[in-house]
């Protein structure tokens, strides 16, 4: 049914049942699995270059550990990761760009990340992938 | 509040208060800290004192010497023309386009009038990195070439705000005999220092930075300069050591971040007053958009003569519209040395917060180019590679970047 499914995984307790939703799906569809996941805190008006580049180094090492530890959760069910990428922007744009770009038919995301306050005032992510994105989406709880 | 102590509680509190808020909201933590200093000077009567005041000092000038250093030196040269000519004019078109604007439209006087000039001729280098984080624009040629324009144009700001005001008298003519063997003489000496005291825990590299910093500080402001003039120049010519070691720069910024930019960045939106925002919100707004549209009429031909196409030079122009450090120091500057009032602060450190926020808006949302979007993750590296959540074990600049993203069920996932 599902050929291509991504995952949208910020290590947060949604995200990782999200992943193993995933897994489960892509088990019973052979399906191609992928991940994404989406620096969204670095900060866009900063005080000098250091400061941005000091944030994104640090979370390119959180995001980058992440995906390690997923790939091993996947290759524990004998599956491997057909892509796995990270991106930095606004997180639902980005899933949704990235959903586009790798045509997948499914996207299964957790329905409360990392985004925090903000979600409060402007929706969580899982809301606007949902409302915005061109395939299936998965919110899982 | 007469205690040192409890003041330095006080102000130190605010600091974290806005460290903790930038990790929860993903702002920046000088923006933060402006707003909060802006809180607490008009609900909760927070004062500055001497001893902040220096502090606050140190600040800009430790974060001027840090926003010079960062210029890539090669890029730089490969991108001569354009990055000069581009820099240049995105300098002098905002600067007269305010200066004339406050003096003969808001009836400024001269002295005040100049200040505007150079607080809204700066661009802000940090935001416009921050933007192309982002599309990875940062790592392109053009990338490289709006960067270096960027400094150029903040090198324009500095030697305006150190030269305008100075007394032409012997101290000024110490100053620039000093300072010139010292800007030739610190590239070649910065290695051998490394070499010798690299690290021990005495830190005799950063002291020796600071003794420059502070030292050249003094002598430009006993020539009535400006202090973040040296520090500026001093950041630029060391900048190409710093590409290759990062390390002292690192230790620097901690030093900058932790004790002296908080009291830099909480004064400088200690002096904004609700009621003056009020008040200027028409000239405000006019001083914005003089900003921009002066960088537009210099930076956008420019831009396009270079042949970028449209959008991009849209792009471009916005981006060299922003700005924040550069022009709260020009300001901060101005109200400290009595050439502008509280309420033309106000105005001028609003505009700069607006310049930093709108024009990276309207670029990001509507005239970002296309380009590179996505890094692939090595995953492939063996899992008990030294990886830790802080993300300071590895240099990951240098994982490989795809353009695009292939459909291919052969592309291997550690990146080709």
């Amino acid at each position: 049914m599902f050929k291509n499914i991504l995952i949208a995984y910020d290590g947060s307790t949604s995200s990782r049942k999200a992943l193993e939703t995933g897994i489960g799906m892509a088990k019973a569809f052979a399906s191609r699995l992928s991940i994404v996941s989406v620096e969204e805190n670095i900060p866009i008006v900063a005080a000098d270059i250091g400061e941005v580049k000091e944030e994104k180094q640090f979370f390119n090492g959180y995001f980058t550990k992440l995906q390690r530890d997923a790939r091993e959760i996947v290759k524990s069910h004998e599956m491997d990761l057909h892509k796995a990428d990270i991106l930095t922007g606004h997180v639902s744009k980005s899933i949704i760009n990235y959903s586009k770009s790798i045509k997948s038919d499914l996207v299964i995301l957790g329905h409360s990340g990392r985004s925090g306050a903000w979600s409060n005032f402007l929706g969580t992510t899982a809301e606007k992938v949902s409302r915005h994105a061109d395939c299936t989406v998965m919110i899982v709880r | 509040m007469e205690n040192v102590w409890f003041v330095a509680a006080v102000w130190i509190g605010i600091a974290l208060a806005a460290s903790l808020l930038s990790l929860r909201l993903g702002i920046s933590v000088a923006l933060l800290e402006i707003l909060l200093g802006v809180l607490g000077g008009n609900f909760l009567n927070l004062q500055t004192a001497p001893w902040i005041d220096t502090l606050a000092g140190f600040g800009a000038v430790v974060l001027t010497f840090l926003a010079g250093a960062e210029i890539e030196p090669e890029a730089f040269k490969r991108n001569l023309k354009a990055s000069l000519t581009i820099g240049i004019l995105s300098f002098l078109l905002p600067f007269f386009g305010a200066w004339l604007f406050a003096y003969y439209v808001a009836h400024w006087e001269m002295q005040a009038a100049l200040i505007a000039g150079i607080a809204l001729s700066t661009t802000s280098v940090a935001v416009i990195y921050a933007t192309m984080v982002e599309t990875k624009i940062n790592e392109t040629d053009l990338g490289r070439l709006i960067l270096a324009a960027c400094f150029i144009t903040d090198l324009g700001t500095v030697l305006a705000l150190g030269i305008l005001f100075s007394k032409f008298d012997i101290w000024l003519l110490v100053f620039i005999l000093v300072l010139i063997p010292v800007l030739i003489l610190l590239p070649k000496v910065l290695p051998i220092i490394a070499r010798r005291w690299s690290g021990r825990i005495s830190e005799p590299e950063i002291k020796f930075l600071l003794l420059l910093l502070f030292f050249l500080a003094w002598l430009a402001t006993a020539g009535n300069s400006e202090a973040v003039l040296p520090a500026y120049l001093l950041g630029l010519v060391s900048a190409g050591y710093f590409v290759a070691d990062r390390a002292v720069l690192n230790r620097l910024r901690v030093i900058a971040f932790a004790v002296f930019t908080p009291f830099y960045f909480i004064k400088a939106g200690l002096y904004v007053s609700f009621p003056a925002i009020a008040s200027g919100i028409l000239l405000i707004i006019a001083l914005l958009g003089v900003k921009v549209v002066a960088k537009f009429i210099g930076v956008y031909p420019a831009a396009r003569f270079f042949r970028f196409n449209i959008k991009t030079s849209n792009y471009m122009t916005l981006l060299m519209s922003t700005g924040l450090t550069f022009g709260s120091i020009s300001a901060l500057f101005g109200l400290t040395n009595n050439i502008i009032d509280g309420t033309q602060y106000t105005i001028l450190v609003t505009v700069v917060l607006g310049s930093a926020i709108i024009p990276t808006l309207i670029a990001q949302t509507w005239f970002r180019p296309d380009g590179v979007e996505v890094r692939e993750v090595e995953l492939n590296r063996p899992c008990d590679t030294d990886y830790n959540e802080q993300g300071d074990g590895e240099d990951y600049a240098s994982f490989p970047a795809v353009n695009h993203i292939k459909d291919d069920d052969s592309i291997n996932l550690g990146g080709e």
